[in-house]
């Protein structure tokens, strides 16, 4: 794989995090596993372990056993649901003690303020996902590092509000005082990272295409509808998810069982869970799903994303811009 | 002390008060057999009053059972059950806890539409408010009867769910409600 390996010279993220690609995976609770972090760390992105619903004692277990298996820097994602203030708090005591190089929030304005002196007190980098400008400012003002723009694009849960990624990522840009900025949503191949390092993206999240790899934790059936799906099949839902609050938007690919009630709900399914789960829940995921044809080993995934930072060579640029050269041709009625 | 649940713990009086709920509903039913074949009728209206305060205090205790329930974090699961598991292991447990509150109030509003008073040992009683009446009692009777079947149901799925925990699965859920400390 590494002969494979494209020679990016870095950028401010990439010095920030001690990696060698911009390319984030996705903190998705249950399914960015060890395995899977330790592969897209190995395979020079900055793998993100999911810590939602994650007992403290199994959140230590699992930052243990990523360092087993890769001594390149990942991260944690934590949300303040599932539990409550309690839970949080435990979980942030286990990343204060075991120290990943980074600590990823989302959904945690309440606590940020408090937390993210802390965090980087103990020598962590913050990132903090906001989906709209105000709560990126927010996150400015709580002290962030680095903001993903998340864009309404993006599988699983969003912030309120449905704004595209486009949009937001340059707005959140002009407000963001310097700090280099993510895009996430709808992520899927090298082109489309292409595009948004293109419009002053930093770096990049991934999620859906990560759940289609060999080292992800999701049921296979899981990871087979995400092959199968098109970018027409995912739904903007604001109804019930397991573990969060009522009403927290989320994008799935939705269930169109009849008879079956668990279709209502948004879940992932875990390689553990019986295959009823994957079956009947409507399945989380992002609009980039449609790009996703097959289940690959993760690092063939990161070397996929990372070809949209190679240089287009010349002739390739003259033809992408090809249309600013044409004549200009007039209509009947201008 | 802990007073309330936490995502990490359940709280000492919640445990308390579980385990208080559980014999008082075990006396209940077993009164309710001591009734059945009691000799005289004398024994049979002292064990009633019995039974009305242990339904009386029941009856306290659920509410604040249900209050305490409905507005604190539930702690997380024991090992890592399904999710779908998870959702109708608590729906049970909250719907248990209210129906603690409400079948009371049915056997109270029953009992005072057949003018019936409500005993309780040392000559008190439970007022009535309720005016005598056999279409009432008819139709708190039906609603009595499909609240305690479900009620049933429900403690059957309960106990179900205790049993395969710590037989099957072998994990601490059943001793976390014995009061063991179960680090998370």
């Amino acid at each position: 794989m590494d002969q494979d390996r494209l020679d990016f010279a870095g950028n401010a993220i990439t010095r920030l995090c001690g990696v060698q690609y911009p390319i984030f995976l996705g903190g998705m609770a249950a399914i960015s596993g060890p395995q899977l972090v330790a592969a897209v760390a190995n395979a020079g992105g900055m793998g993100v372990l999911g810590g939602l619903r994650l007992p403290p004692l199994t959140l230590r277990r699992w930052i243990q056993e990523t360092r087993a298996l890769t001594d390149r820097p990942f991260g944690v994602n934590l949300v303040p649901q599932f539990g409550g203030p309690d839970v949080f708090e435990a979980q942030f005591q286990v990343i204060l003690q075991e120290k990943p190089k980074l600590l990823s929030l989302f959904y945690a304005e309440k606590y940020a303020a408090d937390m993210i002196p802390r965090a980087k007190d103990a020598g962590l980098i913050v990132m903090v996902q906001a989906g709209s400008v105000e709560l990126a400012n927010i996150a400015i003002a709580q002290g962030a590092d680095i903001i993903i723009a998340q864009g309404s694009e993006s599988g699983g849960h969003l912030n309120r509000g449905t704004i595209g990624i486009m949009p937001l990522l340059t707005s959140i840009l002009a407000v963001c005082e310097g700090r280099p900025v993510l895009a996430a949503g709808g992520i899927a191949q090298g082109d489309d990272v292409r595009a948004l390092m293109s419009l002053g993206a930093s770096g990049v999240v991934v999620g859906t295409a990560f759940i289609a790899t060999d080292e992800s934790n999701a049921h296979p059936l899981y990871k087979q509808k995400i092959v199968e799906a098109t970018t027409d099949d995912t739904e903007y839902r604001t109804g019930y998810s397991f573990g969060w609050t009522y009403g927290t938007p989320h994008r799935v690919i939705p269930n169109r069982d009849k008879w079956n009630l668990l279709r209502f709900i948004g879940g992932g399914a875990r390689a553990i869970d019986k295959p009823r789960m994957a079956e009947k829940l409507s399945l989380y995921a992002g609009q980039g799903v449609g790009k996703i044809h097959s289940v690959v080993p993760a690092a063939e995934r990161v070397a996929e994303l990372a070809r949209g930072l190679e240089r287009l060579p010349v002739a390739e640029l003259a033809a992408t811009g090809r249309f600013l050269q044409e004549p200009r041709r007039t209509l009947g009625w201008q | 002390m802990q007073l309330r649940d936490n995502g990490l713990r359940f709280s000492p009086i919640t445990v308390a008060l579980h385990w208080v709920v559980a014999f008082s509903l075990l006396a209940i039913f077993g009164l309710q057999l001591l009734i059945n074949i009691a000799a005289s009728e004398a024994l049979q209206l002292q064990l009633g009053r019995l039974q009305n305060l242990v339904g009386l205090v029941l009856f306290l205790v659920s509410i604040y059972r249900f209050w305490a329930r409905i507005t604190s974090y539930h702690p997380l699961p024991v090992g890592t059950p399904n999710p779908i598991e998870v959702i109708i292991s608590r729906s049970v447990a909250v719907s248990l806890a209210l129906a603690m509150v409400l079948l009371p109030i049915a056997v109270w509003a029953s009992r005072c539409a057949a003018g019936e008073v409500v005993e309780l040992p040392g000559g008190w009683w439970i007022p009535s408010i309720l005016p005598v009446n056999e279409s009432l009692k008819h139709v708190v009777d039906v609603l009595f009867n499909i609240g305690a079947s479900a009620f049933l149901a429900g403690l059957a799925l309960h106990i179900f769910g205790a049993v395969k925990n710590h037989f099957l699965l072998k994990n601490n859920t059943l001793k976390r409600m014995l009061g063991k400390h179960v680090e998370l």
